[in-house]
C-alpha cells in the first residue's frame, strides 16, 4: 500500500468504516511511515476537537420549554378523538333496532326471490359480454376455508373457474 | 315500546330468518363430478372437445382423457362420496344456500389422506376444479376433477361449463 492509497482511504480509516483487511493495511502502512501516521494523527484530533464543539454546544441549548409546547397542542385534539367513542353510546336503541329490521327486510326482499329468475334473466341477454361476465360470477366460488398441503388456488382469467391445485404425484400420467 | 314488544319483534325477525332459507334448501341440489386426466400429448376425448380450451385455460395440457361421470341428486346436511378411481374420492358435504350460492364442505381423499379440505360457496349451476399434479409448464400429467352443484335444476334454463 502507497502514501496515495491511505490518503484515499484516511477518512474511512479515522471513522473505522473500512473493511477489516484495509484497515489493517493501512494501519500496516502507518506503522511504517511517518508522514502518513502524522496525518492520521492529525485528523483523528480533528475529528474529536469538532465532536467536543458539536458536543458543548448541544449541552448548551435550552429545550425546557419543547414539551410545554407539545403538551399545547394535545387538548385541541382530545375533541377530535373523543367524538367517535362517544357516538355510539349516544345512538338510540330503536335507531339499531330499526337499522336491524330494514337490512333484514332487505335481506327478505332479495332472498325471497324465486331462483329461476336470475338464470332466466341472464339466458336472456344476447350479448356476448354480458354472457362472459355471467359465466365469470357462475364459476367463482368463493372460498371460506382451505386446508391441504402443497395447494394453490387459481382463477381462470377468461371465464373465471376456481381451480384448487394440489401439488400431488399424478400416478400413471403417462400412461 | 316495551319489552315485550321488543321480544315480538326479534322473534317474528328470527323466525323468517329461518324459514326462507328452508324454502330454498327444501329443492335437490344436483352434484355432478367429472374425472379427466390431462396429458401433454395425444388425442383428446371427442366428448371433450368442446371443452379443451377451457381445459387448456385452466391446466394448460393439450390432450384430454375422461376418465368418469357422475351425476348424483343429493340431500342437504349428508355427506356423499364421489370415487375418483386410484384410491382417490370426493367427499362433498352441501350445508346450504347463501345468496344464490350453494355453501358446501368439499374434501378430496387419497385413501384416507386430506388433499384438499375446503368449505366453498359455489354459485347455483356453476362448476369449480380440483386439479391433481402440476400444470402444465412443470409437471407432466394431471388429473382434473370438473365439480358442479345445482339447486332445483327444473327451473333452469341455462348451464355453465368450466
Amino acid at each position: 500500500m502507497t502514501c496515495q492509497d491511505v490518503a484515499q482511504l484516511l477518512d474511512g480509516f479515522v471513522d473505522t468504516e473500512l473493511p477489516p483487511a484495509q484497515l489493517l493495511d493501512v494501519a500496516r502502512h502507518a506503522a511504517i511511515c511517518a508522514n502518513c501516521d502524522g496525518t492520521i494523527r492529525e485528523l483523528t484530533g480533528l475529528r474529536e476537537s469538532v465532536a467536543w464543539l458539536v458536543e458543548g454546544e448541544a449541552r448548551t441549548l435550552d429545550l425546557s420549554g419543547v414539551w410545554p409546547a407539545v403538551a399545547a397542542t394535545i387538548p385541541s385534539a382530545m375533541p377530535r378523538r373523543s367524538r367517535g367513542s362517544v357516538v355510539p353510546r349516544q345512538l338510540p336503541v330503536w335507531g339499531a333496532v330499526m337499522a336491524l329490521a330494514a337490512s333484514v327486510l332487505l335481506w327478505l326482499g332479495t332472498a325471497g326471490q324465486s331462483p329461476s329468475h336470475a338464470p332466466k334473466q341472464i339466458a336472456s341477454v344476447e350479448q356476448g359480454a354480458t354472457r362472459a361476465r355471467a359465466w365469470q360470477a357462475a364459476n367463482h366460488a368463493v372460498i371460506d376455508r382451505l386446508t391441504g398441503k402443497d395447494i394453490a388456488v387459481r382463477r381462470e382469467p377468461k371465464s373465471g373457474t376456481t381451480v384448487i391445485w394440489v401439488n400431488h404425484t399424478v400416478e400413471g400420467a403417462n400412461q | 315500546m316495551t319489552r315485550e314488544m321488543f321480544g315480538g319483534v326479534f322473534a317474528a325477525l328470527a323466525s323468517a330468518m329461518l324459514i326462507v332459507p328452508c324454502t330454498a334448501e327444501a329443492q335437490p341440489l344436483d352434484i355432478q363430478v367429472t374425472t379427466v386426466r390431462a396429458l401433454e400429448e395425444g388425442p383428446c376425448d371427442p366428448q371433450l372437445e368442446s371443452l379443451r380450451p377451457r381445459l387448456r385455460h385452466i391446466a394448460g395440457y393439450r390432450a384430454y382423457h375422461l376418465l368418469g361421470e357422475q351425476q348424483r341428486r343429493v340431500a342437504w346436511r349428508n355427506t356423499e362420496a364421489f370415487d375418483l378411481g386410484n384410491g382417490r374420492s370426493l367427499v362433498l358435504l352441501p350445508k346450504g344456500m347463501v345468496d344464490e350460492r350453494v355453501m358446501m364442505q368439499v374434501r378430496l381423499l387419497e385413501g384416507r389422506k386430506r388433499l384438499v379440505d375446503t368449505n366453498v360457496r359455489l354459485a347455483n349451476g356453476g362448476t369449480m376444479v380440483f386439479g391433481v399434479g402440476r400444470d402444465a409448464r412443470s409437471g407432466d400429467g394431471a388429473i382434473l376433477i370438473l365439480l358442479r352443484a345445482q339447486n332445483s335444476p327444473q327451473q333452469t334454463t341455462s348451464s355453465t361449463s368450466p
